[in-house]
């Protein structure tokens, strides 16, 4: 039992107790000390340590350590460091403490020995990454927050059901490899869920961008990697997995083509890489699996960076489109130069992380007479480059305004000097990144089977050189083609997003409801027009102007979607939120709040502000319950 | 696709990497790797563009969403 008291989590969630009261430069030195403490734990740990107890009649392995686990921990516990230097400036207590729990939370996920342990953590770490992204309460922050709450929620408890019905099954909960039956099938569903497999994969490229700077370079690092581990503990050589992997490498490099925001292009490019690691684990073999592991390492530390840059000109500039972007790489070199570096590691550039880790993945499938996966791997790993490195930069940076100042502005954009502490992080990553693309031993060493491979050879450099400077040279001939429009894309949130209303459109149809008329206070809201300032191209199929409706309470609603949600006017006193213009000043009184709360809950077009404090109070709710459960649960 | 000097420099380290794939011996054929960057970037750009015609959609395809053009406040 003594050994528990090295279990890495614990530093993170003490840690995330103190930045919640701590003053703003104790927290800095928490957030700095926490991961520190916990890689001193982790270089203290040996592979085979096991702290088992029993619990409610169930034989749990709370703690269990082999190579497998040791890799993820440690490339955990950089993270967490990497992304708490990042964001000292710019994150605030509850978003540090949301973020110390997430990280925490994924180490012990890493660290589980049985499906329940596994559930707990895995639990804690989808609700705390739900706070990292609502706790920068701005732009879409709430909502993104609240599909991503429910999306994981539903993953959950397939993962929980899952697990009893294995445990029903079979009397065991010990995590190990599982075979296919319909019990593993819901907990292999919600892994995938967890890793981002289109097309459960969604909420990724809905809510990372939505999180304030540092907060997405924390989400980038933990979710899907836990997913990878669980699956690479759950199911390795799941010739499913080998499919589902080359789909996601291809999928996200497709979305990227058309994806106009920096950090959702991201995230589609963790989609692709994630989907490598997947390919590896369905591969199954020892070298897939070393494979599987050494990328989701490298892929924390790059991309971490990669985040972090574009996070830089979030912060420097307040835009992160890159249609609204360019001209500015004069003022921001030193972000640029430490963006790059992070670009041409997940591009696997010799002598960078990426080379030494993904062509891990793909010799694997070399061995395994893969060829097809083989050829289609390199392509996902040309189109990697072609987004990430060249045309995210490019847009960025650059963009037809060339190397900056930007011309074509009244007013030039504003960049804003960046703080110490994100070069400092910065530069960590992209140090770590250039080591072990020199060293590739230090990675191997920590992988869970002996390593044989030689990533240097010259046919190997050779050929990867070429491939990426013709990716390149294509490039520069479809540069016309490349730029970034100002469009979004369909994805598969819409069937959450959109579908629910029109179906309830259809439904109030049906019953003859009069038809949706714009409330007046609805009016300042952004609501569906038919383009009318943008040339759309023939045969570009036009989405239907969508009549927007209004709930059963007609007006009335519209006008208390004035009223912030959280906020409740004072009585007698004008009502008009900021931002929202003025409206309709109603005074709703309880019966009506109440109705109002209800066709708001049930009808997602109407409602106000976005939702923060009722997102707030459901997160406490599921919290304090899960805390009266457990307490409730240890009186003997 | 743009042509002229962008289409000579490719043609001629086209010819190049074979070369050097002659001598190196490593790649299935000469030219190998070269062929995959630039024909994988040509499908990749061709066939999104064109999917993009079925998924790109304008801006307020979510209406609730803040309104595209808000860009000057994403700090804080």
């Amino acid at each position: 039992m003594g050994e528990l008291l090295w279990h890495p989590v614990l530093p993170f969630l003490v840690g995330a107790v103190i930045v919640f009261f701590a003053p703003r430069r104790l927290g800095n030195l928490v957030m700095v000390a926490v991961p520190l403490i916990a890689l001193v734990q982790i270089s203290q740990l040996e592979a085979g340590t096991s702290v088992e107890l029993s619990y409610l009649g169930f034989d749990l392995e709370v703690f269990r350590v082999d190579r497998l686990s040791l890799a993820f921990a440690w490339v955990f516990a950089v993270a967490a460091a990497i992304a708490g230097i990042y964001g000292l400036r710019t994150m605030e207590s509850r978003e540090r403490t949301a973020a110390l729990v997430y990280a925490g939370a994924a180490m012990g996920v890493v660290l589980a020995g049985d499906l329940m342990t596994l559930f707990f953590f895995w639990e804690i770490k989808a609700v705390a990454s739900t706070f990292v992204i609502l706790t920068r309460r701005g732009g879409n922050s709430a909502r993104a927050g609240t599909r991503y709450l429910f999306v994981h929620l539903v993953g959950g408890k397939l993962l929980l059901a899952g697990v009893l019905w294995h445990y029903a099954a079979t009397g065991s909960l010990s995590f190990t490899a599982m075979s296919l039956t319909p019990a593993t099938s819901m907990i292999l569903i919600a892994f995938l869920l967890s890793a981002a497999v289109p097309p459960l994969h969604a909420w990724l490229a809905d809510a990372y961008p939505e999180a304030s700077v540092a907060g997405t370079v924390f989400l980038s690092a933990y979710t899907t990697k836990a997913a990878v581990y669980a699956l690479a503990r759950g199911f390795p050589g799941t010739q499913l997995l080998i499919y589902l992997g080359i789909i996601m490498a291809l999928y996200g490099v497709v979305y990227a083509v058309l994806e106009n925001d920096t950090r959702r292009l991201l995230g589609y490019h963790i989609v692709s890489q994630v989907g490598y690691m997947v390919a590896g684990v369905g591969i199954g073999t020892e070298v897939a699996i070393n494979g599987a592991t050494a990328h989701a390492f490298a892929h924390i530390l790059y991309k971490g960076l990669l985040l972090m840059g574009a996070g830089a000109v979030i912060y420097a500039t307040g835009r992160s489109k890159m249609s609204e972007l360019g001209g500015i790489a004069n003022r921001m070199r030193g972000a640029l130069a430490l963006y790059m570096i992070g670009a041409v590691s997940i591009s696997s550039v010799p002598l960078f992380s990426g080379f030494v880790s993904k062509e891990l993945v793909v010799e694997a499938a070399y061995q395994s007479e893969l060829g097809w996966l083989v050829l289609l791997l390199k392509i996902a790993s040309v189109g990697t480059f072609l987004h990430t490195g060249l045309k995210l930069p490019y847009g960025t940076w650059f963009g037809d305004e060339g190397w900056g100042p930007r011309r074509n502005e009244g007013a030039r954009l504003q960049v804003d000097p960046l703080p110490v502490s994100m070069f400092v992080a910065m530069g960590i990553g992209a140090v770590l990144n250039t080591v072990i693309g020199v060293y590739p031993a230090l990675l191997y060493d920590l992988l869970p089977f002996p390593v044989d491979y030689v990533p240097y050879t010259l046919g190997k450099v050779v050929e990867k050189s070429a491939l990426l400077l013709f990716t390149a040279l294509a490039f520069w001939l479809l540069l016309d083609q490349l730029g970034a429009k100002a469009k979004v894309s369909l994805d598969t949130d819409w069937l959450y997003r959109t579908l629910p209303r029109l179906i309830a459109d259809a439904w109030r149809r049906s019953r003859g409801a009069p038809a949706p008329v714009a409330a007046p206070g609805a009016a300042a809201e952004p609501q569906p027009q038919p383009p009318t300032g943008e040339p759309v191209p023939v045969g570009e199929p036009v989405p239907a102007a969508e009549p927007v409706p209004v709930g059963v309470a007609g007006a009335v609603i519209g006008s208390s979607a004035l009223t912030s949600s959280g906020a409740e006017p004072a009585p007698g006193a004008p009502t008009a939120t900021v931002g929202q213009g003025a409206g309709v000043i109603v005074e709703p009184g309880a019966r009506q709040r109440l109705l109002d709360a209800i066709n708001r809950f049930i009808d997602p077009a109407v409602d106000g502000p976005p939702p923060v404090v009722s997102t707030w109070a459901l997160g406490g709710v599921i919290l304090v319950t899960a805390i009266v459960i457990l307490t409730v649960s240890l009186i003997p | 696709m743009r042509t002229g000097r962008p289409m000579l420099v490719t043609a001629a380290a086209f010819v190049v990497a074979v070369l050097v794939d002659l001598v190196v011996g490593y790649s299935p054929f000469p030219g190998y790797g070269a062929l995959i960057g630039l024909l994988g970037c040509i499908v990749i750009v061709v066939v999104s563009k064109w999917l993009g015609r079925f998924l790109s959609r304008p801006e307020d395809l979510y209406p609730l969403d803040v309104p595209a053009d808000v860009q000057e406040d994403l700090r804080g």
